[in-house]
């Protein structure tokens, strides 16, 4: 890699060289041109040793890598995009500023020579998928830091911290506050829990995989005011059994994954037994769902809420049913 | 007389294991209320599970016996011959450039075609002559195989969001939903089983090796191609059906020649019904040993089948294939 200064120092050895070697004896000659040597070797060394790299607290506006499309948006939103020198492949929001930041990994798993050539000071991520990066990083001088962003109730709290390592604690302050009191206010109106609609969450459709308890959606599945069939799962996703969906006969079914025209509605419907569903019979099978504020913890979580509530409220109310008494 | 009853034993409790695992749900034995249309569908999916089941292991414990015969190889299994690799990549290809979104057959269809041009190369390669040696098929089954993996995982890396089918497609799925699908790869498993049932004498001398079947009277090429081309259709058929399920045709047709001999005219049929058996009740417990998460069947097949395996190994007596 060419140094800023690797051009001023060529044109300043080339005229050494014409002012050493002009006529003289030869015993003069070869002194001068050890010396040479020397001083070539000097600049060499001095130009290609590794210098440390600028910690955060050396400069004032960090260079921010962020490994989490969640966490590019908490730094856009708080409106530290400037700092934003990196970002992962699956990074797509806002779109108009992330789209002149670099891409230097996936999500988790970043690319270690592009990320080193954004000379980054702080590295943000949700999880390393390589954990021994830290100790990297760590030798390299950069700052990581991993933020605890995958529920509803971390999210604030990782704008706070985002807003902290960047500089922008006063405006991520207010977006925290605002996200908090946006987010009570969709708890306080939420049906009783036996008046809500069974939701059945299907986040693939061949094999059946659904959210459990742990996943995010399933939080905003009940904070738009339903019920989600996986909360009796562990974990964040499961592939389960047709059967089971069958027997629990849920009133809506979400699918979220991206199909064409309907496509995954039709194949919902399309299954052995599933047209007889209540989702089914009340036309409450959705599936046109902008998925990313649904999937991704971050700054536009209301925005995931109000589409779920729309495809939940869609068709009116469902017809009173024992399932719902239960 | 033991191997015979034994041989009867087998083929009487198959029929009640099957219905058991139609019966069985997550709450226990019951059999569905068919009264009601959600009733009518928990029984059809099961009956289409089983049969798949049923189909799959009978069609890979079946290939896997004829291949391990023919190969005089007892790590043969019904994937040694790349049949696993070109399915894999047949049916990675369809979902890579959207083929499966056009036809639900074309996914299946993708992964039989491939897994057959599969085999013709690698029958193609090891023939000198006209003639096919073993140790070349093998060899060539082992390159092409991993020339597969690696155009498969070339796939991967550009898949972007199409990775997750490919990746579930592999992991294997015994819920198979459309039933043209599991009537044209169950006819096909019964086409191989025909075949290859009809060449039992053959097989068996085969096992001796290819001079002495010669001198036996066996036309050894055309026997060898023949069994070949059926223990693959059989292969494909379940690799069509339903992903890559491993183990079964490699440890169901050692169990049952330990249990009724060597002789494929008895040998085929009990593999062909334990394979079928086997599988069935491994997907019965993957689906309700922490239902209603399932767990993907051949992670069961390796648990449940490796120490049986096992335990066979070591009380065994040399059978004719190792013998040879």
């Amino acid at each position: 890699m060419t140094t800023p200064s690797s051009g001023p120092a060529v044109s300043f050895l080339h005229a050494l060289c014409a002012r050493i070697f002009s006529p003289s004896c030869p015993s003069v000659c070869f002194l001068r041109f050890v010396s040479v040597l020397l001083v070539t070797a000097a600049l060499t060394l001095a130009s290609g040793c590794p210098r440390p790299a600028p910690t955060a607290a050396a400069s004032t506006i960090p260079r921010i890598v962020s490994l989490a499309p969640n966490l590019t948006e908490i730094v856009c939103a708080i409106g530290a995009a400037d700092c934003l020198v990196g970002r992962t492949e699956v990074c797509n929001h806002p779109s108009n500023l992330v789209a002149r930041v670099p891409v230097v990994g996936g999500f988790g798993r970043p690319w270690l020579e592009p990320l080193l050539e954004q000379k980054p000071t702080l590295v943000l991520s949700v999880d390393l998928e390589d954990k021994s990066l830290d100790a990297t990083f760590d030798r390299l001088g950069i700052v990581h830091r991993q933020i605890a962003c995958r529920q509803l109730r971390e999210i604030p709290a990782a704008i706070r911290t985002v807003g902290q390592l960047a500089g922008r604690g006063a405006v991520a302050n207010d977006l925290a506050r605002a996200i908090e009191s946006d987010l009570r206010r969709a708890a306080a109106e939420q049906p009783p829990l036996n008046r809500r609609p069974r939701v059945f969450i299907e986040i693939w459709g061949d094999p059946l995989m659904t959210a459990g308890r742990h996943a995010f959606v399933s939080e905003l599945v009940t904070l738009a005011g339903g019920r989600n069939l996986g909360d009796e799962l562990p974990g964040d996703f499961a592939i389960v059994s047709p059967e089971w969906v069958l027997q629990r006969n849920p009133d809506v079914i979400l699918c979220l994954y991206p199909g064409v025209d309907h496509s995954a509605r039709k194949a919902v419907l399309a299954r052995l037994g599933w047209q007889s569903l209540h989702a089914a019979q009340q036309g409450r099978v959705q599936d046109e769902f902008y998925l990313d504020p649904i999937l991704r913890p971050g700054p536009r979580v209301l925005e995931g809420v109000k589409q779920i509530r729309q495809a939940i409220e869609k068709n009116d109310t469902p017809k009173k049913s024992g399932h719902e008494e239960r | 007389m033991r191997k015979p009853l034994v041989q009867l034993l087998l083929y009487l409790l198959a029929p009640v294991a099957l219905a058991a695992c139609v019966l069985l749900g997550p709450h226990g034995f019951a059999w569905p209320d068919t009264t009601t249309p959600i009733g009518q569908a928990l029984l059809y999916l099961r009956l289409h599970r089983v049969a798949a089941g049923f189909v799959v292991g009978a069609g890979l414990a079946c290939s896997g016996a004829v291949l391990q015969a023919l190969l005089r190889n007892p790590l043969a299994d019904p994937y040694v011959l790349g049949v696993s690799g070109g399915g894999a990549l047949g049916a990675a290809l369809a979902i890579f450039f959207g083929w499966n979104m056009l036809h639900a057959l074309a996914l299946p269809a993708g992964a039989f075609a491939v897994a057959l041009a599969t085999l013709l190369l690698v029958y193609r390669l090891a023939s000198r002559g006209g003639v096919v040696s073993v140790y070349g098929l093998i060899l060539s089954g082992v390159v092409i195989s991993s020339m597969l993996g690696s155009l498969l995982m070339l796939l991967v890396v550009f898949a972007g969001d199409r990775l997750p089918p490919i990746v579930f497609w592999m992991l294997g799925n015994l819920q198979v939903s459309d039933t043209s699908l599991l009537l044209s790869c169950g006819s096909g498993v019964g086409v191989a089983f025909g075949i290859v049932w009809l060449l039992s004498r053959e097989l068996n001398a085969l096992t001796l090796g290819r001079d002495m079947a010669h001198h036996l009277g066996v036309r050894t090429e055309f026997v060898v191609g023949l069994a070949l081309t059926a223990a693959t259709l059989a292969a494909a058929s379940t690799v069509a059906l339903c992903g890559l399920i491993g183990f079964v045709g490699l440890i169901v047709p050692h169990a049952m020649r330990h249990v009724v001999g060597a002789d494929h005219r008895r040998l085929l049929p009990a593999a062909a019904v334990a394979g079928g058996v086997f599988l069935v009740l491994c997907d019965t417990c993957a689906r309700l040993v922490v239902a209603p998460v399932e767990l993907p069947v051949g992670v069961i097949t390796a648990l449940f089948g490796g120490p049986f395996f096992l335990v066979l190994l070591r009380r065994r007596k040399p059978t004719a294939l190792e013998a040879a």
